[in-house]
């Protein structure tokens, strides 16, 4: 038994109806560390390939690591992860709150969900109790409905996972939320857990997480916070939250505006950090034992959206249910985040989706008989509610938008897949990475598909002097955003130790923002949570390996070398203007390289033989012909 | 004893706190070296939805010393704190039932009542609080800092944290 984790989990299969509590393998927590890298481990070796991802074959992982629970600084997190049915590949999602640490009292590192409830459920757990209990009659509630039920119910004490109607109505990006803001949301897990019927999973701990070596593990907390404090970014990040990133993003010239038209938008103003704070911003709302804690509680007090209150919009919202679509009031856009957070459904994809459609009724590909007589304008702020809701209960329009900008494109054809922005099927967030090459990289090679956070190479917009870059990365011109050389070297690294980071179940804005933990300290936190002696070698060694393990899942399903692309806007259409003009990704000369480094056969983009005898894979891929024929190139 | 340290307790900025509850791990693991709110003297009370969080802290009214009907539960020479014998504590509950601040509870394992002991003079909530919302102080004094933080707000000197309306 290794300190840090609860050495439980539980299965729980809702089609038999039952519940069983296993202990932990530890060969499992040695190879794959927890969270995220449980998953990938579980789905790979237990689900069937090619299966349905919204039949009862499909499952659902909630996975917690060996730091959660701990004062390790913002190490509240969990992933949840199923395959996908927006990319038919790996999907998961990761959410912090208060939820996680709350499953680690209750005495569980995992939860693996089989099967189909026959009617709709809930997973009530209460320490050792666990039970699938009825929920026909929070069914259609949206998930602040659902919390409010629950805490009235089951007291205050309760901690709260559960999907709106957004995962009941199974829209393919439909999220998971906790702690009603905190949404776990890409990939579609919402609507996974929807088509097993299941609503909510309520949990109360009253257990302890004890760690290996307390006094050691509390001296690299203090160590950690000092790094997090001393961090120049910290005030923005702890005062303003994400919002302070419209700017960042502005000043680049990248600020992603009308389905990615541009990176300039003449509303700047209204969307920023300053107008956000002066008009919104009640105060910070943190996750568990977070010191940075970037959440913020806002309120609308005033005009057409006053009442709408709760989590306010991250970044990410704000610019795609903002700027991506034209709309230049942060009061419609608190409203709009409030109703996703409410039906359950990824503000990420919902923005990209509702963006494109504006596009294809711009060129006139949609008109107003295809859209229900709703006018898509951009900026038409009324339109993009009102399509939140029909896309949430699938009327109309909205059921067709709730398939995702790729399967909307196939249906309407006419030359709109040129810009339904996708990558494996998933939405892109909200950055423009024609100003930021590393993440453009990073989109195209993340597993599970347009995602900003497998890679978050935040090294090259930081600022750093150039002598750092050639230490970090070996070029100067790694501190240059629009410099492509040097990226494919950072984005590897960056998605092996995200990997970790994921599965430690640690925030990346302590590990990407202020860089506070660097492998060697994730191996010091490790070995001191749970006695595991680890280097920062065997660390990137486990990132590296899970990361392999969901490229392996892609290319099982099919996904493979020509789906590690970027929507042709990014790579063909240069920013027209702003201080970024002329700036495209120059994917073709980063892949080859990133393909060398990960040394994955650049014809058929599996795996070497050599690299998966490295990581312990290659008897998996071996199982399904996933081992490149060719020696290293 | 001085008459200023006895009455030092810990004060609490509702509208800085975030909710984050470092305080009640803080506690859990200075008073027992693990990682455990079930544990913790201090607690955070929220209500998610109007973004309150208040922390409930010990007002050293003394309410449950009076309650004790063992006699187990006295006032720290030293800082002032409330002190619980083990030893002579049955679990009666009592004093949870007594504190008019919900800060009395009862231990989840030993079952004896647990409250803030204010570390002995040295409370770790304090001073791990991001937001330091939490001061460990005379009244006098936290009028006084909450005045001359007013002031400094006003005159831009150090960073708002706005109020809930």
């Amino acid at each position: 038994m290794y300190k840090g984790y609860r050495n439980q989990v539980l299965v729980i299969d809702l089609t038999q109806n039952e519940v069983e509590t296993k202990a932990l393998d530890l060969s499992l927590v040695e190879n794959y560390l927890g969270g995220r890298g449980i998953a990938i481990k579980y789905l790979f070796d237990n689900l069937e390939q090619g299966i349905d991802p919204l039949s009862p074959e499909n499952i659902l992982v909630i996975g917690t690591g060996p730091l959660t629970g701990t004062l390790a600084p913002s190490s509240n997190r969990y992933t949840i992860a199923a395959k996908s049915p927006l990319t038919g590949g790996i999907g998961y999602a990761n959410a912090g709150g208060h939820f996680a640490p709350e499953l680690a009292y209750a005495g569980y590192d995992a939860i693996f969900i089989h099967g189909k409830a026959k009617k709709p459920v809930y997973i009530q757990i209460e320490d050792d109790v666990v039970e699938i209990q009825d929920a026909r009659n929070i069914w259609g509630k949206d998930v602040w409905e659902t919390d409010e039920y629950f805490r009235e119910k089951l007291g205050e004490q309760i901690q709260i996972l559960s999907i709106g109607q957004g995962g009941e109505n199974l829209v393919r990006y439909a999220a998971i939320l906790n702690n009603l803001s905190r949404a776990a949301a890409r990939t579609g897990v919402g609507a996974v857990m929807g088509s097993k019927n299941l609503k909510a999973i309520t949990v109360q701990g009253t257990g302890v997480v004890k760690v290996n070596d307390p006094m050691k593990f509390d001296e690299l907390i203090d160590e950690t916070l000092d790094k997090i404090y001393a961090d120049p970014a910290y005030y923005s990040l702890s005062y303003y939250g994400t919002s302070f990133l419209v700017d960042l993003a502005f000043i680049s010239g990248g600020l992603a505006t009308r389905n990615h038209q541009t990176g300039i938008f003449e509303h700047y103003e209204e969307i920023s950090a300053e107008t956000f704070d002066e008009k919104y911003r009640v105060k910070s709302e943190s996750c568990f034992a977070c010191p940075i804690h970037c959440g913020k509680y806002s309120k609308v007090t005033t005009g057409k959206y006053a009442g709408t209150k709760g989590g306010s919009p991250e970044y990410e919202t704000v610019v795609c249910l903002g700027s991506k679509c034209g709309v230049g009031n942060l009061a419609a856009i608190h409203h709009a985040n409030e109703l996703c957070n409410k039906y359950g459904i990824d503000t990420i994809s919902t923005g990209d989706v509702i963006a494109f459609a504006m596009e294809a009724y711009e060129k006139g590909v949609l008109t107003k008989e295809d859209t229900d007589g709703l006018d898509l304008e951009w900026g038409n702020e009324d339109t993009m509610i009102e399509l939140i809701k029909k896309i949430t209960f699938r009327e109309g329009f909205g059921d067709l938008l709730a398939e995702g900008s790729k399967r909307v494109a196939a249906k309407i054809n006419k030359g709109s897949e040129d810009y339904a922005h996708h990558i494996k099927g998933m939405e892109p967030p909200a950055y423009d990475v024609r100003t930021a090459k590393a993440f453009g990289l990073g989109w195209a090679t993340a597993t599970r598909g347009a995602d900003h956070l497998a890679a978050l190479p935040n090294f090259e917009l930081l600022g750093y002097e150039p002598e750092i870059g050639v230490e970090w990365f070996g070029s100067e011109k790694a501190v240059d955003p629009h410099a492509w050389e040097s990226k494919p070297r950072m984005v590897v690294w960056h998605e092996n130790l995200g990997a970790i980071v994921d599965s430690a179940e640690m925030c990346k804005y302590t590990c990407f923002s202020a860089y506070a933990v660097k492998p060697e300290d994730m191996a010091r936190f490790i070995t001191y949570a749970t006695g595991m002696e680890m280097n920062a070698q065997d660390i990137m060694r486990i990132g590296e390996r899970i990361y392999n393990l969901e490229r392996l899942f892609n290319l099982r399903e099919g996904i493979g070398k020509e789906q590690d692309k970027l929507p042709k806007r990014f790579t063909d259409e240069p920013l027209p203007e702003g201080p970024a003009k002329g700036q495209v990704v120059e994917l073709d000369k980063m892949l080859p390289d990133y393909y060398k480094l990960r040394e994955w056969d650049w014809e058929t983009g599996y795996p070497t033989k050599e690299k998966l005898l490295e990581l312990g894979l290659l008897e998996q891929a071996e199982k399904y012909n996933l081992v490149s024929r060719r020696k290293e190139q | 004893m001085t008459e200023q340290l006895v009455k030092r307790r810990i004060f609490a900025q509702e509208e800085k706190c975030n909710g984050c509850r470092i305080c009640e791990l803080r506690c859990s693991f200075y008073h027992e070296k693990l990682y455990a709110p079930s544990h913790s003297r201090i607690r955070i009370k929220k209500v998610e939805i109007e973004g309150t969080t208040i922390p409930e802290t010990c007002r050293l009214c003394y309410k449950c010393i009076e309650s004790c009907p063992e006699e187990a539960i006295s006032k720290s020479e030293k800082t002032g704190a409330i002190q619980i014998d083990e030893q002579k504590c049955t679990g009666c509950e009592e004093c949870v039932k007594a504190c008019p601040f919900g800060v009395m509870h009862m231990h989840p394992v030993t079952n004896i009542a647990i409250t803030c002991d204010l570390c002995d003079g040295d409370p770790q909530c304090v001073i791990y609080c991001p937001e330091t919302a939490l001061h460990y102080m005379t009244a006098k004094k936290f009028t006084e800092f909450k005045k001359k933080e007013k002031e400094n707000i006003e005159a831009g000197k150090i960073p708002k944290h706005s109020p809930i309306p």
